[in-house]
């Protein structure tokens, strides 16, 4: 079980630090070159962190779709499948629910109550979204309709907007609903939910099947990384793939350096057999001396890079193994626990430092 | 579409599989091996100190039946001589000398005295040979070659080509030098 995340917003504000470094200097508290060089560090401790961290996606929070005869928990239900389908597609940075909720409760607002464009537009604003995805489901006589629409935060303005009226068992809405999502992200749905639609059948090849340990063990096996990848945890899945290509560029290079030294040991060699010469014979005998030397040293290279690259593979197999398939909110997971994003509501940078207490 | 996804995926799997184990068997690292008869450490290891008398090449392998093959004969490390007594013993049901030639050896402005014999019917090779420069008592050092046979080979079979301990260097006063090795040629004819 995952548990709360204490989120602790520390507003750097430029003039502010200006103040304090400028106070600073002139008590000669800090020299200026202390400055640099604290400023350096923390740009070479931090650079790597905050790149990372980046995220140049729009932000968007979705409201729970009203409900127009259906109920409201079915409603929730198509609500959070929608979220889910959004999150996968991957287009827009989705606020994941539980935090929406915590500021909206924060400040007394009452989700459920949010229908009018001026509450979705406020809240928008609370949750520092740029925009705001609303909707409603409704029946009319034996036909769902599904209106939804993407505004901007900032302008009020409709970015997307879509909809779909659909006849069938509610249950049909689900892959509706995920059509959606992509549809409203600005992309394609993916063929497998077109196929369904089409054929109304989640068969054996189109069902989601359940991520398991035992996959992602047996991608790693064949791949570093891919079990990891499959795992959602793409960063260890780069790390494993990046460490084994690297030892593998090593092994690749001492091979090489092997091959050459190999080869010019047997032409010296060929050389010194033929040799007649007592004074060439001794030469060509010191430089296939040090070709099978050179030789040696890189085969012993590339077979320690070799036992380090089988390793650096079982232990990525295990670590596919140990941690498995990623569960939960895959979005607040991924994340870094510092962020560093700039608020251009309040015209600061803000940096965000979440620790999870348990999970 | 799929299909040729899972193809690609499995056989970009083998590959990096058979990539890794193929690096890891490809660097086998041969033994050092040097065999040059005219290398005076070689020539230790088998048992031939110098001065001495040795063939090169002193091995021929694969050699098929009715071809030739060229031995020259070397004196190695051998210090001031003038002139030489090489006795050479082959087995004549194998082999047969086809030709005899000087080496360089006892090259001065003159050409060296060269003499051989080839007493088939025993099996033995004679050869005669001494240096020739204006000055008569200048020697040769070192290694060099003093004679080159072509052999034609006649049966299949391994056979030895051998310095007899009838052979003898002298220097100029004609006295003996000492020869504390006699070498070893092997023909495998095939």
């Amino acid at each position: 079980m995952r548990g709360n995340a204490v989120v602790l917003p520390m507003f750097v504000h430029h003039n502010f630090y200006q103040r304090r470094m400028r106070y600073c200097m002139t008590k000669k508290i800090i020299s200026k070159h202390m400055i640099l060089k604290l400023a350096s560090l923390m740009w070479v401790l931090f650079l790597p962190l905050i790149l990372y961290g980046q995220d140049t996606r729009e932000t968007v929070a979705i409201l729970d779709f009203e409900g127009r005869g259906i109920s409201q928990l079915e409603a929730q239900t198509l609500t959070d499948r929608f979220r889910t389908a959004l999150a996968s597609a991957g287009a827009l940075r989705l606020v994941e629910r539980q935090m929406m909720e915590e500021v909206l409760q924060e400040q007394g607002f009452q989700q459920t109550g949010c229908t009018s464009d001026e509450c979705a537009v406020e809240v928008g604003q609370l949750l520092g979204v740029q925009n705001m995805i609303g909707g409603a489901i409704g029946k009319v006589g034996e036909t769902f309709t599904i209106d939804m629409r993407m505004f901007s935060v900032q302008t009020g303005e409709n970015i997307r907007t879509k909809n779909v009226s659909y006849g069938g068992a509610v249950d049909g809405l689900i892959t509706e609903i995920e059509i959606l999502a992509y549809q409203i992200s600005g992309l394609e749905a993916t063929d497998e939910l077109l196929e369904i639609r089409k054929t109304g059948i989640i068969g054996p090849g189109l069902a989601v099947k359940p991520k398991t340990r035992f996959g992602a063990m047996m991608r790693s096996m064949f791949i570093p990384g891919a079990g990891q990848f499959y795992s959602e945890r793409k960063l260890w899945g780069y790390t494993w793939l990046l460490s084994e290509i690297a030892i593998g560029g090593g092994i690749a290079f001492f091979g090489t350096e092997y091959q050459t030294a190999y080869d010019e040991y047997n032409s010296t060699v060929d050389l010194y057999t033929n040799e007649t010469d007592v004074d060439m014979i001794r030469e060509y005998k010191d430089q296939a001396h040090v070709h099978h030397e050179n030789m040696d040293n890189a085969a012993t290279m590339a077979e320690t890079l070799a036992y380090a690259a089988a390793g650096v593979w079982a232990t990525n197999v295990l670590h596919a193994l140990i941690t498995g398939p990623k569960t939960g909110d895959k979005t607040s997971a991924r994340e870094l626990p510092i962020r560093l994003a700039y608020d251009p509501g309040s015209g600061a940078t803000m940096m965000k430092l979440s620790i999870p207490l348990r999970r | 579409m799929t299909d040729i996804r899972r193809y690609t995926l499995h056989v970009l799997r083998g590959g990096f599989v058979v990539l890794l184990f193929g690096l890891l068997l490809s660097c086998e690292v041969p033994t050092e091996a040097y065999d040059n008869p005219l290398d005076e450490e070689v020539a230790a290891e088998k048992g031939i100190d110098t001065p001495a008398l040795v063939f090169f090449p002193d091995k021929f392998d694969g050699v098929t039946a009715g071809s030739s093959v060229s031995v020259q004969l070397y004196a190695l490390e051998v210090p001031g001589v003038t002139g030489a007594y090489i006795q050479v013993a082959y087995d004549k049901s194998k082999v047969s000398i086809s030709s005899v030639n000087a080496g360089d050896f006892f090259s001065a402005s003159d050409d060296p005295v060269f003499i051989y014999e080839d007493n088939s019917d025993d099996g033995f090779l004679n050869i005669y040979t001494s240096y020739l420069g204006s000055d008569s008592s200048a020697t040769v050092s070192g290694t060099g070659n003093m004679a080159t046979l072509v052999l034609s080979t006649i049966t299949a079979g391994e056979t030895t080509i051998n310095y007899t301990s009838e052979s003898e260097l002298v220097d100029a006063q004609d006295n003996p030098v000492v020869l504390n090795g006699l070498g070893e040629g092997i023909i495998d004819v095939q």
